[in-house]
């Protein structure tokens, strides 16, 4: 706990210690004199701070290294590591070579950048559009709707219901299966009604006098002073339509169409004896399963990663909208 | 500020109540057992299984037993012949399939040569639907939910209410294959009887097995590491074998026996005589988990953990056969349990020279202790109702197309694709290319020929082969075999957790052995004693 309260003046006053030193030349002999930064404390306390933050460094980044590290490595290492390897002795892409050829992985990796895109477009603007009119008193159907929404909070429909249903509206067999069924989430409305209910009245009403019809209120004035929830809702159904698999398990029937979860599937859930002489008909050997299911995992979590550090300065914002009201 | 807008308290809680209420009724009725229709035995037994008329296309290298031990191949044949004359189901169209895979998925199907040949060969397109192994239960029930049944399907064991679902859904398909009406599909009456056994239900037959080889998992050694220390690789008694674990344990050097405990108990079990699964002892059946030898091998499973002969982390590992096989293959545990399959996986990936298996022996000596049977099929296969006799019997057609035996030109294309963009001939094996190994369509899940040991090398496959015929002669059957028990296929799952979670309990320490005792108290009355009360009543 000391660590973080000592630790906190100290990072944010940095800059402003650098800004200073290009004001005036540092002074000299900064060494051994508790000098701005070093938040007072005395060469042995930082030791053992910057000790405790490499070791929690070293927790959260160790197991990234080693699963990158074990999808770079062959086989005979991987073997003799016994399942994990902290550095590859010669790094090879064999295991990515090996999911990404034939195209199934590639075709995969397309579907599901293309229903996560669709799908998180689609899914904000009915969210958006729901949340909005929830906020404002007076709407038509304002508290059977809302207490609808609710509803699905604390219950969810079976597998089966959910399938007849996909089935009934002739969904089966589509990509829409997978966006429409999940396109609005109860927790995902409340957060944003939350945030819409803080927007100051005033500067709706003054649209108003100026003209603007509840569309353009929506457009021009509340979705533009929303930006960080729409951030992180945004996120939430991202990452959800990203890691979809059992929709996809229970309504697509054609391979050529299953997202990349699914198809990943296949290669991870090997983990059953094997009774069967499916070995015989594979005769070239194999990266090791290990080096496949690491490349599988980097594969699976470099795309939405990459989208997650431009949305993060909206997220902890966002979130608070959620903890505090929701 | 906005007026805070929405229902109050008190409304919102009451409709949840409403809700809950109005919920709980299909919930609960969802849970209660249907009254299952007399699936009995008595109308089981009288079901006629396919007479088993064995065809050998080529001479095996090593033959077969009759007592079950696969033949041995050293080559595959260079010049395989064609056995069908004409294509299954030539004149049908269309035929729609959906089944669990095990592999990755292959390449759709306009750019998979593989696929390709397999419609040329079936002489109709295959409308292939796959879901992974796990999800398949799931998939399945849905499939019946929906009405959305394709022609052929995996029928997922244990399905609850198994007998109704098949009689209202499936084709009855013992017209067809009963006795000697199954020499019209020559290659399914080359399935051994043991194998249709799980295809009985309603006192007919509904489904075509996928055969296995009958013995369960083999305990693999390290025979490298063992010949390194000097210990004796073929125990003769428990009092050996518990020499052999701890001659070979050797903390520092990060080697320990084991680190499977499921496994390490059944073959105890199986060294101290315990009954396979059940004991059907005079028409009673009674669970092997209530004999005093399981409580004895779950003891002495509790003193090998204590004694450090276990891997640190076996209490996570065991039965993740991925970590299992991750530590054996890199020595640091010298004996696992696995499939039999699993010997051609570390055969390839540390050398054949380096992989044995035991043949348990009796816990006092004197002989080798009798090896627990398996089912004999990996799953079964059904046909959806109300085809027509014509387009039934080609499908039928077709599964025993899959079941053709190796030296007929349509295993090769089953199990090797498209010559020269899938395999290539190498020292005399077809190999399959890269595209080959990738482009498979792993219709093995459909049905097909009994296994086979190879093709291979010969002293990779001869080895095998000794082990499979010295343990086949002393296999011992689960009577529960092709008999149905509706709480199992309802609960089964949640009573195997109460066992396996109590068994890493009381070997880790966490709980005494006489814990067993209270174990087996609440495995009875979970459904336990309902269990073999279902069973006996369908053995009577």
């Amino acid at each position: 706990m000391s660590t973080a309260v000592t630790n906190r003046p100290a990072r944010r006053r940095s800059p402003i210690t650098r800004a200073a030193g290009r004001r005036s030349p540092a002074p000299p002999g900064r060494r051994g004199t508790t000098g701005p930064g070093t938040g007072g404390a005395s060469l042995p306390v930082r030791g053992l701070k910057g000790l405790v933050l490499l070791v929690c460094c070293a927790v959260v980044v160790v197991p990234f290294v080693a699963v990158i590290s074990t999808s770079l490595a062959d086989k005979d290492q991987v073997t003799k590591a016994g399942g994990f390897v902290l550095w590859p002795d010669h790094p090879s892409l064999y295991a990515y070579r090996a999911v990404l050829s034939g195209g199934v992985v590639t075709r995969a990796l397309l579907v599901s950048v293309g229903i996560t895109v669709v799908g998180t477009v689609l899914a904000l603007a009915c969210t958006a559009a729901l949340a909005y009119a929830l906020s404002r008193p007076g709407t038509f159907a304002h508290k059977p709707l809302l207490l609808t929404v609710l509803f699905t909070l604390m219950f969810s429909p079976g597998i089966i219901p959910s399938y007849l249903v996909v089935k009934e509206f002739g969904l089966l067999n589509s990509y829409w299966s997978l966006i429409v069924p999940v396109m609005v989430n109860g927790f995902n409305v409340i957060v944003m009604r939350s945030f819409f209910m803080d927007l100051p009245q005033d500067i709706l009403d003054s649209a108003r006098i100026d003209g603007a019809g509840e569309f353009r209120v929506l457009t021009r004035i509340v979705l533009p002073l929303s930006k960080a929830v729409l951030a992180v809702v945004g996120l939430f159904y991202a990452v959800g339509f990203w890691n979809s698999f059992f929709t996809a398990m229970l309504y697509i029937n054609d391979t050529a169409k299953w997202p990349l979860q699914l198809v990943l599937r296949t290669y991870v859930v090997n983990n059953a004896p094997l009774g069967a002489d499916n070995i015989a008909a594979l005769g070239t050997t194999p990266p090791p399963q290990q080096s496949l299911q690491m490349a599988i995992l980097v594969i699976s979590l470099v795309p939405i990663l990459l989208v997650y550090p431009f949305l993060q300065k909206h997220f902890s914002k966002g979130v608070m909208v959620g903890a505090v009201k929701g | 500020m906005a007026p805070v807008t929405g229902p109050s308290r008190r409304t919102f809680l009451a409709a949840g109540s409403l809700a809950a209420a109005g919920a709980a009724v299909p919930l609960l009725s969802s849970c209660s057992t249907s009254p299952a229709t007399k699936d009995t035995a008595a109308a089981n037994a009288r079901a006629k299984l396919p007479v088993y008329a064995p065809v050998t296309v080529v001479r095996p290298d090593l033959p077969g037993t009759a007592a079950g031990a696969m033949p041995g191949y050293f080559s595959y044949p260079r010049h395989p012949k064609q056995a069908f004359a004409t294509p299954p189901l030539a004149g049908i169209g269309e035929v729609s399939i959906i089944y669990p895979t095990y592999s990755a998925v292959p390449p759709q199907q306009g750019d998979n040569a593989f696929w390709q040949q397999l419609d040329k060969g079936a002489g109709a397109k295959l409308n292939i639907t796959l879901a992974t192994g796990g999800d398949y239960p799931t998939k399945f029930q849905t499939l019946i939910a929906g009405g959305d049944l394709p022609d052929i399907a995996g029928f997922p064991v244990p399905t609850p209410d198994q007998p109704q679902v098949m009689e209202k859904l499936f084709a009855d398909l013992g017209p067809y294959l009963s006795g000697d009406a199954a020499k019209e599909y020559p290659y399914l009456a080359n399935i051994p009887t043991e194998s249709w056994k799980t295809a009985v239900a309603n006192g007919t037959i509904y489904a075509v097995p996928q055969p296995r080889a009958l013995p369960s998992n083999p305990l693999f050694l390290r025979a490298d590491i063992i010949r390194q220390v000097g210990a004796n690789p073929e125990p003769k008694s428990y009092q050996e074998f518990l020499q052999l674990m701890k001659d070979v344990t050797d903390a520092r050097k990060s080697r320990w026996a084991c680190a499977d405990v499921w496994g390490m108990v059944t073959h105890l079990q199986m060294m101290l005589g315990v009954p396979n699964t059940w004991d059907s002892t005079g028409g009673k059946f009674t669970s092997f988990w209530l004999s005093e030898g399981t409580k004895q091998a779950l003891g002495m499973v509790r003193d090998m953990v204590k004694q450090g002969l276990f891997h640190p982390d076996s209490a996570s590992a065991t039965a993740q056969f991925t970590p299992l096989r991750d530590y054996f293959a890199s020595g640091r545990t010298v004996m696992t349990s696995d499939g039999y399959a699993a010997w051609d996986i570390f055969g390839k990936e540390i050398g054949y020279d380096k992989v044995t298996a035991l043949v348990e022996p009796k816990y006092d000596g004197g002989g080798d202790a009798k090896h627990y049977a398996g089912t004999g099929s990996q799953g079964l296969t059904v046909i959806r109702k109300g085809l027509g006799e014509k387009k039934t019997k080609a499908l039928l057609n077709f599964l025993n197309w899959l079941c053709a035996p190796i030296g007929t030109a349509e295993h090769l294309q089953r199990k090797f694709g498209v010559e020269g963009v899938d395999y290539t001939w190498k020292d005399g094996l077809p190999t399959p290319t890269a595209r080959g190994a990738r482009e498979l369509v792993d219709v093995q899940y459909i049905t097909d020929a009994p296994t086979i040991l190879g093709p291979g090398p010969k002293a990779e496959v001869t080895t095998q082969h000794t082990w499979h015929v010295r343990i086949s002669e002393n296999l011992i059957a689960n009577p529960a075999v092709g008999r149905y028990s509706d709480t199992n296929s309802r609960k089964g799952a949640q009573l195997k957790k109460i066992t396996d979670d109590a068994q890493l309990d009381i070997a880790f320490g966490r709980q005494p052995l006489s814990h067993w005792d209270d174990v087996m108290r609440q495995w009875r009355s979970a459904g336990g004693d309902r269990m073999s009360a279902e069973y006996a009543e369908s053995a009577s």
